[in-house]
């Protein structure tokens, strides 16, 4: 990240411009943590959970309300996660309805097809699926940086409400000039059954540079990793 | 018959600690905050407490201090995804007895849960 500094040395503006090796690392934790993201949901849905790898990028909020429809007409189900301490953001997971209903039979242990609509009980489950991509991600983060941060209560929404709230919260807060979110995101998908969810992680631009300067601190960015 | 507290903000942990509680024996109240659980445990002064730390209106931890300043010998197990160290050790310094990972593996919540109330 390349920083613009006034005469008085103040920073006054982060240039979202990261340099390869940068880009490579922030890539390779934000990776790391979101595999451990899909273990725990794999243990708490008792099924095997493949990801895709994930592609971090920089990315428009209109780019990023049509990935989080998924392509369909039916609006997705979002959960949104706020980080809030050392490291600031957001991880938001969109369920197509079907996954949806489809996770929520497997975590209340119905029959498939059971649910074909969301009851308080089914959209409990789909939040605690965000409680542990939040908190797990943040667990990772900390293990790897020493850095701290805590994760908000899991809400659930329809994506569009979610994206609104995240270009709500990295319009008023971020101080980078840019209107673009640094996007880290995958796919994951289950083994048994057709259904996918997107997973995102949107740390805040000045968050990013306190993981990075973390690592350079801790000397993991050697090996582009921890 | 032995009484536990579950304290978590969602409905579906709630739902499936109750019922691993139920079938092994235990009578279960339920709150969904934490300011919820200190009115509860001065209400049914229950022999063990489940606990979650992330939870609207008040967080785990302030409830954990809640509670044991109106009962230093409560028993309270952290049920929680936090599992950074840090606040682990925050969770013991405040007094928790015992600090337990989501997911909840059963016999893990069980084998807790039995060895602080002596059943």
């Amino acid at each position: 990240m390349r920083r613009v500094l006034s005469k008085e040395g103040t920073v006054i503006h982060d240039r979202v411009d990261y340099s390869d090796k940068e880009l490579n690392l922030l890539k390779t934790i934000l990776a790391k943590g979101m595999e451990s993201v899909a273990q725990v949901v794999s243990d708490m849905i008792g099924q095997k959970i493949n990801m895709s790898v994930p592609e971090v990028s920089l990315m428009s909020y209109d780019e990023l309300a049509r990935i989080c429809t998924c392509d369909i007409d039916e609006p997705s189900i979002g959960v949104q996660v706020k980080m809030s301490g050392n490291i600031e953001g957001y991880v938001a997971l969109f369920f197509p309805p079907a996954s949806a209903y489809c996770v929520i039979d497997l975590l209340l242990g119905n029959e498939r097809g059971t649910s074909s609509h969301l009851t308080d009980m089914g959209g409990s489950a789909l939040c605690e699926i965000g409680n542990l991509a939040g908190a797990f991600f943040l667990n990772y983060l900390a293990d790897a940086t020493s850095l701290r941060a805590m994760p908000s209560p899991p809400v659930l929404n329809g994506s569009a409400v979610v994206i609104q709230e995240l270009q709500s919260f990295f319009g008023g807060s971020d101080q980078s000039g840019c209107n673009k979110a640094f996007v880290a995101q995958t796919v994951l998908s289950y083994s048994a059954e057709s259904v996918d969810t997107l997973f995102f992680i949107l740390p805040t631009h000045e968050s990013l540079a306190t993981i990075l300067g973390a690592l350079k601190k801790s000397g993991k960015e050697s090996d582009g990793g921890t | 018959m032995p009484l536990a507290l579950i304290v978590d903000d969602a409905a579906f942990i709630r739902l499936r600690t109750r019922k691993l509680l139920e079938e092994n024996g235990y009578e279960v109240e339920e709150a969904k905050d934490g300011e919820e659980a200190i009115q509860k445990y001065k209400e049914v002064s229950p022999d063990v407490v489940l606990l979650d730390i992330t939870m609207p209106v008040m967080d785990g931890i302030t409830a954990l201090k809640g509670i044991k300043s109106i009962d230093p010998q409560a028993k309270v197990v952290m049920c929680t995804a936090v599992g950074q160290q840090s606040l682990v050790l925050e969770a013991i310094k405040a007094g928790a007895n015992d600090y337990l990972l989501k997911p909840l593996d059963p016999e893990k919540v069980l084998a807790s849960v039995k060895k602080l109330v002596g059943k």
